[in-house]
């Protein structure tokens, strides 16, 4: 090769090689530019986990992704331009394995912004590690357990306070009623609890907050997820006879545990079921012979504060009434936040967004929403978990009633027959 | 002494639904060696079924059952002529080893059919229970559930029907020398394929029918059938096959065990029960604690 051809060659590499650098150097930034904000997550549409969810949850969020494009999106102080938003959203079956593979997909595939998180702390608590490898930010709605929260994640938030405080208002109402004579005088408390993150949780709540109601707990139960079969556990707590049964487990294994208990003649003073009253659906599994009376928990009340007049303008959109899918206030929120720390951020630049929700602060339905870091809880050191208030609810007349606090209670508290 | 009564019950009522699951197997077993798998999701179908029929089209409880056992009738048909036949006539080893690869691939595309159906047409809630709830029955203070009684006098029933079955027809008796000798019974010319169809006919229909029974106490999902194959598998082991009043005993073993276990241990542990159990006879005692039998 001659030297004319070695110099050709080589000028003909410096050429393509400062084509292929300049088209980085001066290629305008793809997210800059870019003309919607996508938005992805799984939900369990089906499985498991949709007696609570289900496709309403979807729906729900659609609706959401619609009524903010009728907006005209969310402005991006970056993009001098409001920027519309595509929702991207599968069905996980209620499987955290397969939510994991769905959102490696999102962040792989559709190469969406930012996560939206999926239904419950057994899912979240795998598909969150998705946001961590690929440095997306998440914003769970339902995740509550402090398990998610406590492994030092950097792109996590969740709008939930965390699970095991869920009891706190319980027996705060529970002693306050006692006090007033509306609810007879507990002594005595039996745990049930399902062996999975959330409802392990809450069952912690259930019998380290019993204290607080002044009751001794008298049996402590773990039982497998999704178990089906209580008669062991009715029987030893018929021996036990105590005042009050509190059963951590979801809404399906609860209404499960509830008929038996009621075919088996166990019949406590008070029953709990902190999932009993998130979901319509509960009521029909179970009939109104046994579900009339059992008190649980809810997301829902009669909101004052925040954007309550979308709130319940997008809940009518899917056709929901009265307190059914307690939980579309928190997906509300969530999706709130991350709206509120896009616009804040002023770009899609995933680690402002981020900074954004870290120190976000407004007020929302319930009040001032703001994520604490550092906080402990249930003996752990846990990081981005929400202050979402939860609200003792009972079945009354086939409806779901808020029963506490005054402020935004729908109905006084009923003894159950 | 009531709680003692009571948890008697549950475990009766649980084992005596594991025998029934077992006694069919174990029928198959011993008179065609064709080990089928997919016995538990058989169940499980008839468990779906009877919710289908029962709550969702709002059929009377009776009228269900009596339109599950014709499709299950007609299921079971399809599964003798589809699988077991093209299997019979060959030797025991080859017909065991076809038999269960055959009937494990059913019962895991029966499972996922089931699952995707269900959740797509039915319910998004992959559960089938029934809503029906019977108030207990009390005497001298000790409550017992409804529906695990009706569940037990189903059992016995069903009990007494094949015995009977098994001691007074003429195809019981046919099945019984199948079962002593498949050989001399096709020497002396008489059809096994028949009656291999009669009794995969029978112990399908039969499953099905306590699945329907079982819901009405304990709710299934779409996945929990081979797990119930293999209980049943524990208990035919346990008793030895083809021995029926054995095969009672043992299922009844196995369900006073896991309500045992659960009430000391835990519920956790109960699932436990039926592999210990396994583990310890296949390693000990491999023909059974009660040795063979036929009926």
């Amino acid at each position: 090769m001659g030297m004319r051809s070695r110099v050709l060659g080589l000028g003909l590499m410096v050429v393509v090689s400062a084509l292929f650098a300049g088209s980085h150097v001066f290629a305008p930034d793809a997210r800059a530019q870019a003309r919607e904000i996508k938005i992805g997550g799984t939900m369990a549409v089906t499985g498991t986990f949709s007696v609570e969810w289900g496709p309403t949850a979807k729906n729900f969020m659609e609706a959401w992704a619609t009524m903010m494009n009728e907006r005209g999106g969310i402005f991006v102080k970056e993009a001098n331009a409001k920027l519309p938003i595509k929702l991207i959203l599968y069905d996980d079956g209620s499987s955290a394995d397969r939510a994991v593979e769905l959102y490696e997909r999102l962040a792989t595939t559709d190469k969406v912004d930012f996560f939206t998180g999926p239904a419950t702390s057994p899912i979240t608590i795998k598909a969150s590690t998705i946001a961590e490898k690929y440095g997306i930010p998440m914003v769970t709605a339902e995740a509550n357990s402090p398990a998610i929260f406590a492994r030092g994640f950097k792109w996590l938030v969740g709008a939930d306070r965390p699970a095991p405080q869920w009891a706190e208002d319980y027996y705060a109402m529970v002693t306050a009623l006692m006090d007033a004579g509306t609810m007879p005088r507990l002594k005595t408390v039996a745990v049930i609890q399902e062996n999975t993150p959330h409802t392990m949780d809450v069952g912690w709540g259930g019998i380290n907050r019993a204290n607080i109601a002044g009751l001794t707990v008298v049996a402590t139960e773990t039982v497998p997820p999704s178990a089906t079969d209580f008669s062991a556990i009715i029987g030893k707590l018929k021996a036990l006879n105590p005042d009050l049964i509190y059963v951590a487990t979801w809404a399906g294994t609860g209404a499960a545990f509830a008929k038996q208990a009621f075919e088996l003649g166990l019949k406590p003073r008070e029953l709990h079921i902190p999932h009993s009253t998130i979901t319509e659906k509960y009521y029909s599994m179970v009939g109104a012979t046994i579900g009339e009376g059992i008190t649980g928990t809810t997301h829902e009340a009669h909101f004052r504060k925040g954007d309550k007049d979308a709130y319940f303008a997008l809940r009518k959109r899917v056709g929901l009434s009265g307190f059914d899918a307690g939980w579309t206030s928190l997906r509300f929120i969530a999706l709130e936040a991350l709206t509120k720390a896009i616009e804040r951020a002023g770009s899609l630049d995933r680690a402002r967004v981020m900074a954004a929700l870290r120190d976000l602060k407004y007020e929302t339905l319930h009040g001032q929403l703001a994520f604490s870091f550092g906080a402990e809880v249930a003996g752990k050191k846990v990081d981005g978990v929400g202050n979402k208030v939860v609200y003792p609810a009972q079945w009354q007349n086939g409806k779901i009633e808020v029963i506490w606090p005054a402020e935004v209670a729908t109905a006084k508290y009923r003894r159950r027959q | 002494m009531a709680r003692v009564l009571e948890l008697i019950v549950s475990g009766l009522s649980l084992g005596g639904i594991y025998a029934l699951l077992a006694f069919a197997m174990s029928l198959t077993i011993s008179t065609t060696r064709v080990l089928n798998v997919a016995h538990g999701v058989f169940f499980v179908w008839g468990g779906a079924f009877f919710v289908i029929l029962s709550q969702r089209l709002n059929l009377h409880p009776a009228l269900a059952l009596l339109i599950l056992t014709v499709l299950f009738f007609g299921f079971a048909l399809l599964f003798e002529w589809g699988i077991v036949r093209s299997l019979l006539g060959r030797s025991v080893h080859l017909l065991l080893t076809g038999s269960i690869m055959a009937t494990f691939g059913l019962g895991l595309s029966m499972e996922s059919a089931l699952g995707y159906s269900w959740v797509t047409f039915v319910d998004p809630y992959p559960v089938f229970s029934s809503s029906l709830a019977m108030f207990p029955l009390t005497l001298g203070g000790v409550s017992l559930s409804g529906s695990r009684l009706v569940i037990l006098a189903f059992v016995l029933l069903m009990v007494s029907g094949f015995h009977l079955f098994l001691h007074k027809t003429f195809l019981g008796k046919g099945a019984r020398a199948m079962a002593q000798n498949f050989d001399g019974f096709v020497v002396i010319g008489l059809n096994p394929y028949r009656l291999s169809m009669i009794l995969f006919t029978l112990a399908i229909v039969a499953t099905a029918i306590s699945g329907a029974f079982y819901v009405l106490a304990v709710p299934l999902n779409p996945y929990e059938g081979l797990p119930l194959t293999l209980k049943a598998f524990t208990v035919v082991i346990l008793a030895g096959v083809g021995n029926l009043p054995a095969t009672l005993v043992a299922g009844t073993v196995l369900g006073l065990a896991e309500v045992i276990t659960s009430q000391l241990l835990g519920t956790v542990w109960a699932p436990a029960v039926s592999l210990t159990m396994l583990f310890l006879v296949l390693s000990f005692k491999p023909t059974g604690l009660f040795g063979k039998g036929v009926y």
